[in-house]
């Protein structure tokens, strides 16, 4: 910040204190706002998250959306979530799967990854 | 992250009274102002990451509000409209600020009439103490820029001020 002095008339002395504004529930809206924002955007990524994933269940197999998953969490940078569904997803047994809970274990722990990655943020 | 939004709100509370002033003074609309001043802090929230802390917080602020006034600027075309409004306006509108003295109204009233980047660059050297160069980081132009639009600025809130018979001309 400046440490210059306008002091020498009666314009910088004036200048030099400005007519602020009242906050006037300004604060408050904001406040709310910033709330709202995120917990919108929160819902929303979530429920495309899971709607993506439900669609996939039902036309893809469950190789394909091993391997969409884990190039998603690749993108991610949170090392945790990213090594917990690695491993989740390396050791879950796909062999004989059809629309079955392990799917929508999946799904749900995708939709968690997602929905804890918006918290954080 | 409710913490995060916690100590965002007092930043907000601490700095809200100058964005809004600033915001005032260069769009000339109270309520576009506090529309300009929320979409500030809100951006600010999404990239409260990117302040490394190189420059004060403060600074960083004003550069957002600067840039959001820019934005709408360039979306609106009723500019000289919104002026004479906003002049009509400064009588009645006393209410909105903490303080304001009848020598304080004429200097907003005067401060109406100069051009955007005049009344910045007086805003943010004069009133709220930022250097220069300061002023130049905000306003993205050069530092000459910046000390002639304080110079010319000024001279011409000394003519509508002596205009008025506040001031005597120097």
């Amino acid at each position: 910040m400046n440490k210059q002095t306008y002091n020498a008339d009666p314009l910088d002395r004036l200048l030099a204190q400005p007519a602020l504004l009242t906050d006037n529930g300004f604060s408050d809206n904001l406040r709310r706002q910033l709330g709202k924002g995120t917990s919108h955007r929160a819902t929303l990524i979530a429920g495309v998250a899971s709607s993506w994933l439900l669609i996939a269940l039902f036309f893809f197999s469950p190789q394909w959306i091993t391997a969409a998953l884990l190039q998603a969490t690749a993108y991610l940078n949170f090392i945790e979530q990213y090594q917990s569904l690695s491993a989740l997803l390396t050791n879950a047994d796909f062999s004989d799967f059809q629309f079955s809970y392990t799917g929508i274990g999946v799904a749900l722990l995708a939709v968690a990854a997602i929905v804890s990655l918006l918290v954080r943020e | 992250m409710l913490h995060d939004r916690e100590a965002f709100a007092k930043l907000v509370q601490i700095h809200q009274g100058k964005i809004r002033a600033f915001l005032v003074r260069l769009c000339k609309q109270y309520d576009t102002a506090d529309d300009l001043a929320q979409d500030t802090f809100l951006k600010a929230y999404q990239k409260i990451a990117d302040f490394k802390g190189s420059g004060s917080f403060s600074g960083w602020l004003f550069q957002i509000a600067f840039h959001c006034f820019l934005d709408m600027q360039r979306k609106t075309t009723r500019r000289a409209q919104v002026s004479a409004e906003y002049i009509a306006q400064m009588e009645l509108s006393a209410d909105r600020y903490d303080r304001i003295s009848t020598e304080q109204m004429d200097l907003e009233k005067a401060l109406a009439q100069l051009k955007e980047a005049e009344t910045a660059a007086i805003t943010l050297c004069h009133s709220f103490g930022f250097s220069h160069q300061e002023a130049a980081d905000i306003l993205k132009c050069p530092v000459g820029t910046v000390k002639t639009n304080i110079n010319r600025g000024k001279e011409k809130l000394k003519q509508s001020l002596a205009k008025q018979k506040k001031w005597k001309v120097a």
